[in-house]
């Protein structure tokens, strides 16, 4: 009892160096509590965004297709390998206990075409009953306007992947400056010849043949919007598609009794301007939009030659679904269309997506699934999503690995200052310690005192780094980590567990009392007489 | 220099409080230091493996005239594919040489198209072309697994060696190349397998690339006889690319007005998304760290100072001004910090040359994503060094501005009474 008395007092002669190094290994735990949050946030939530956007926790699929969903990279052949799910097996799947959501899916891959023939990107086609998509998918974040199908439109809507950096169009689509000319030399000279003798009003020979005055020139023949009624009718002798489709996209314009705003304008007569001289004006890229007519086109799902014919689906966009940032690159379609696009029968499908309430039952559920396939004798194989992970788990676990390196450098840090704080008590307590050695206290009683205060100092210290951690995590929790671009928006959220802070604690005391220990034993070698010496 | 003088002393006189600063400081630089490594051994992997088979380094590319004007108007497919260096092998011949270049070869884009193989039919794959004899750039990168390299005949193909369990193909087989080329004209050409390869830093994005011989590609790009898309120059270590792209500049202007040469990373910018990211994020845990780590260091020192009040009272008694003390106990925290980062830079490059020396390799395809290529490699660079010491600095400074301050406000008597506690 006279032991818990004398450390009570120490800390309170001490308090001094006792509030510092509590402070300190207080941040250490702050530290260790904010990088476990994170590292066990980064996992979980890269797991879950997989299966919420991706791979849902299951998958039923045909046997040779298992192995290409194992690995990802791994080549399969052109033709989709299909399975049969009647009403028997979905009812089946349905009914499981803790099965969420069931969907038949037809998965594809193709590129999607403008209408003039360019790739706009190419994707992997989910055709999904759209009531089920977020069901099964609820992690994918669309921006849609509207997936109701007029059925008098042929187009089918399509949900885009999401737009990647690559793809985007950085140049201004309204106005026209050099970086647009394809001619230089006398070829710009040339051009400029052809453009005063097509639009005389705008491109006077009064303006002089300076570029500079030339480029305002076409500035302000991009604004006139009935700059398709100058065109020369030689320009037309001679059927262009693209230069029709100018006109008549800027004729729509110009014509329009609505007050259109002036930068579609601008776009529209660059884009005829382009297609009036395309060897001196480049091309105006199309930009990824919505409600824009469009095929996407991929290969036959039976017929394999050397040469087949692809099917080709007209499309339009209607939305964007972000699955993956960086690894997603799935678009979504109705199912429907798509089968009967692809000429697939009823009950054929190339997947059946399962999703579960919750993730726990993972293995209870698929061995459920195999029982029932196998007593129907069919060996369709059932994945879960850690063997469909294969391809992005490991970027996981290694930011898991490394970010538990970094906490357990904190723990070291931690160590090493609290055996620099103990060695600096001992020595400065010398006399101290000889004193009460010599009044009778033993060296092992005096050692217990000090391992006792450090008890104490961790156990507050951890109170205070548990409350700094905990609102570091909170606050990364409400607002998101930036810079984290393997999440939607870059954020990553983080996650508080008490477990955390347990494991704080767990690391930092046992840690603290061992190196605590060092200095300690020296103690129990002292002698009274050694110790009450004048100085050190 | 009397300050780092006493300084200097001061450590070894306080060699057990020294100690513990070095200690913790030297731990810290030396995982920091590994961490980074890591990352730029990352990049290195991937910008000289996979990366450098896509887009080999160079210091010069020449170009279609119109090429990157192009590019930036967001011209694609058909008509930039147009926008190529014709008569390359004259072009080539004159540039190499000029002053100072050491090689000059013809790099070509990927054609993405199907492959043909025993009744199955695999699509994007990316065909590229190499002048076989001309090609140090993929010889060096890739090693044969079976078969030879490119005999230079037209019909032959080096295929990733993954693709001979993937599709089922060997040495000899007769396969087709079919899709459109680079203009949109059908494609069915035969070729035949002539050996498989692996990149020395293989990762699975190099899985769908197969070689052919520049005739060959031709057949698969639509090019014509003579035409590449790009020619790259590399230029000897004791050449001025500034001097060398100047010269040429003036050469090409009389020799081929049709193409301009550049600056590869004018032209190519390799593509890091993923490892960037991780770099970043590396970089924010460094700082994270570092901003614990000071408070520690600053918790130690004024501690320290605390306990070395008589020595303070001492300097103070033998008329030592506060700013000589200032100057002269912040000399010694970074000597000790600069001391501690360069062991734990040495012990980490000691480490990194250990661990690179034992070549860890692996097939897991998910830690070769990790890595960046096949083999975990450690990069000791000077931007690491310098960061990792920038913030030791950093610390150190700030250790020197908030510590010191207040420790040093020790009275004169202190040095005369027996002790403090």
């Amino acid at each position: 009892m006279y032991l818990h008395k004398l450390m009570l007092r120490s800390l309170r002669r001490h308090r001094e160096r006792g509030r510092r190094l509590s402070a300190l290994i207080a941040l250490c735990i702050a530290a260790i509590v904010f990088l476990l949050a994170m590292m066990d946030s980064f996992f979980d939530r890269y797991v879950k965004l997989f299966v919420d956007t991706t791979t849902a926790h299951l998958a039923i699929v045909h046997p040779d297709a298992a192995e290409l969903k194992r690995k990802p990279w791994k080549r399969g052949a052109e033709g989709l390998l299909l399975i049969e799910a009647d009403g028997e097996l979905l009812s089946f799947l349905r009914a499981i206990e803790g099965v969420e959501a069931v969907a038949p899916i037809v998965r594809t891959s193709g590129e999607f075409l403008v209408l003039t023939g360019d790739q706009q990107g190419s994707t992997a086609m989910v055709g999904i009953d759209p009531g089920n998509r977020q069901r099964v998918f609820p992690g994918l974040r669309t921006s849609q306007a509207s997936e109701r199908r007029d059925p008098n439109e042929q187009d089918v809507p399509v949900l885009r992947r999401s737009v990647q950096f690559w793809e985007t169009i950085k140049v201004a689509t309204d106005s026209i400056t050099e970086g647009d000319l394809r001619v230089r030399d006398g070829d710009l000279a040339h051009f400029m010849e052809q453009a005063r003798a097509a639009f005389p009003r705008h491109f006077s020979r009064d303006a002089g043949g300076e570029k500079p005055a030339f480029l305002r020139s076409l500035a302000a023949a991009l604004a006139d919007p009935l700059l398709y009624r100058e065109i020369p009718d030689r320009y037309r002798q001679k059927y262009d598609w693209r230069l029709e489709e100018a006109i008549a996209a800027a004729r729509a314009l110009g014509d329009g009794k609505e007050p259109t705003e002036a930068s579609r304008v601008r776009y529209a007569n660059k884009q005829l301007l382009s297609a009036l001289f395309p060897d001196a004006i480049s091309p105006v890229s199309e930009a990824i939009r919505l409600g824009v007519p469009m095929t996407f086109q991929t290969s036959s799902p039976r017929e394999i030659k050397a040469l087949s014919l692809p099917v080709v689906i007209p499309i339009t966009f209607v939305g964007f679904a972000e699955a993956m940032p960086l690894y997603g690159f799935e678009s979504f379609m109705d199912i429907g269309p798509l089968k009967a696009y692809l000429e697939l029968g009823e009950r054929e499908f190339t997947e059946i997506a399962v999703r579960l309430a919750d993730v726990g039952s993972t293995d209870s559920v698929k061995a459920r699934i195999e029982r029932h396939l196998a007593a129907r004798g069919l060996d369709y194989q059932v994945l879960d999503y850690r063997e469909m992970g294969a391809g992005y788990l490991p970027t996981a676990l290694g930011v898991k690995i490394g970010l538990a390196v970094l906490a357990g450098l904190f723990v070291i840090a931690a160590i090493i200052f609290v055996a620099n704080m103990i060695l600096l008590a001992v020595i400065k307590r010398r006399r101290e310690i000889g004193t009460a050695v010599a009044l009778g206290m033993s060296p092992r009683e005096y050692a217990l005192l000090f391992l006792g205060e450090i008890f104490v100092i961790v156990t507050v210290a951890w109170v205070g780094g548990a409350i700094l951690g905990s609102i570091a995590v909170a606050a990364f929790a409400a607002f998101g980590m930036p810079g984290v671009v393997f999440f939607h928006d870059g954020l990553l959220y983080l996650d508080w567990n008490a477990r955390h802070l347990l494991l704080a604690y767990l690391f930092v005391l046992p840690g603290a009392l061992l190196a605590a220990l060092i200095p300690v034993s020296r103690v129990l070698k002292l002698k009274p007489v050694d110790v009450l010496r004048e100085t050190q | 220099m009397l300050s780092l003088k006493l300084a200097f002393r001061n450590i070894f006189a306080n060699r057990q409080r020294s100690l513990v600063i070095y200690t913790a400081m030297t731990l810290i630089s030396m995982v920091l230091f590994l961490f980074l490594s890591f990352s730029d051994g990352e990049i290195e992997n991937f910008t000289q493996g996979i990366e450098g088979l896509r887009t080999p380094p160079a210091d010069l590319v020449v170009s279609h005239w119109d090429y990157l004007r192009a590019r930036e108007a967001g011209e694609k497919g058909e008509s930039l594919n147009k926008m190529t260096v014709s008569d390359f092998r004259a072009l080539a011949e004159k540039i190499a040489n000029a002053k100072g270049v050491e090689a000059v070869y013809p790099v070509t884009v990927p054609v993405t198209a199907g492959i043909y193989v025993r009744g199955k039919k695999y699509k994007d794959i990316q065909y590229l072309g190499v002048e076989v004899g001309n090609d140090p750039h993929v010889r060096d990168r890739i090693r044969i697994t079976e078969g030879n390299y490119l005999s230079g005949k037209p019909d032959g193909l080096l295929l990733h060696a993954s693709m001979k369990d993937d599709l089922g193909v060997s040495l000899g087989d007769a396969v087709i190349v079919t899709g459109s080329t680079l203009f949109g004209q059908a494609l069915a050409e035969q070729f035949t397998v002539e050996g498989f390869y692996r990149s020395k830093i293989d990762l699975p994005s190099i899985f769908k690339a197969i070689y052919a011989p520049l005739a060959g590609y031709r057949l698969i790009s639509g090019h014509y006889e003579n035409e590449v898309p790009f020619l790259q120059a590399d230029l000897a270590d004791s050449a001025s690319i500034d001097s060398a792209l100047n010269e040429l500049r003036a050469l090409l202007g009389t020799a081929d007005p049709g193409v301009a040469i550049h600056r590869f990373g004018d032209v190519h910018q390799q593509s890091m998304a993923v490892y960037g990211a991780i770099r970043q994020i590396i970089m924010s845990i460094t700082l994270l760290i570092v901003f614990v780590v000071m408070f520690g260091v600053m918790n130690v020192v004024s501690t320290n100072l605390v306990d070395r009040g008589r020595e303070i009272g001492t300097y103070y008694c033998l008329g030592a001004s506060r700013g000589f003390l200032k100057r002269m106990y912040a000399i010694e925290i970074l000597l000790v910090n600069l001391f501690a980062s360069c062991t734990g830079i040495a012990i980490g490059t000691l480490t990194v040359w250990v661990l690179n020396g034992i070549g860890f390799e692996t097939q897991d395809v998910g830690l070769q994503m990790v890595f960046g290529g096949d083999r975990l490699r450690l990069v000791v660079s000077v931007a690491s060094i310098a960061w990792l010491t920038g913030v030791l600095l950093l610390v150190t400074a700030a250790t020197a501005l908030f510590s010191l301050g207040g420790a040093l406000k020790v009275s004169p008597v202190a040095a005369l009474r027996e002790t403090r506690d």
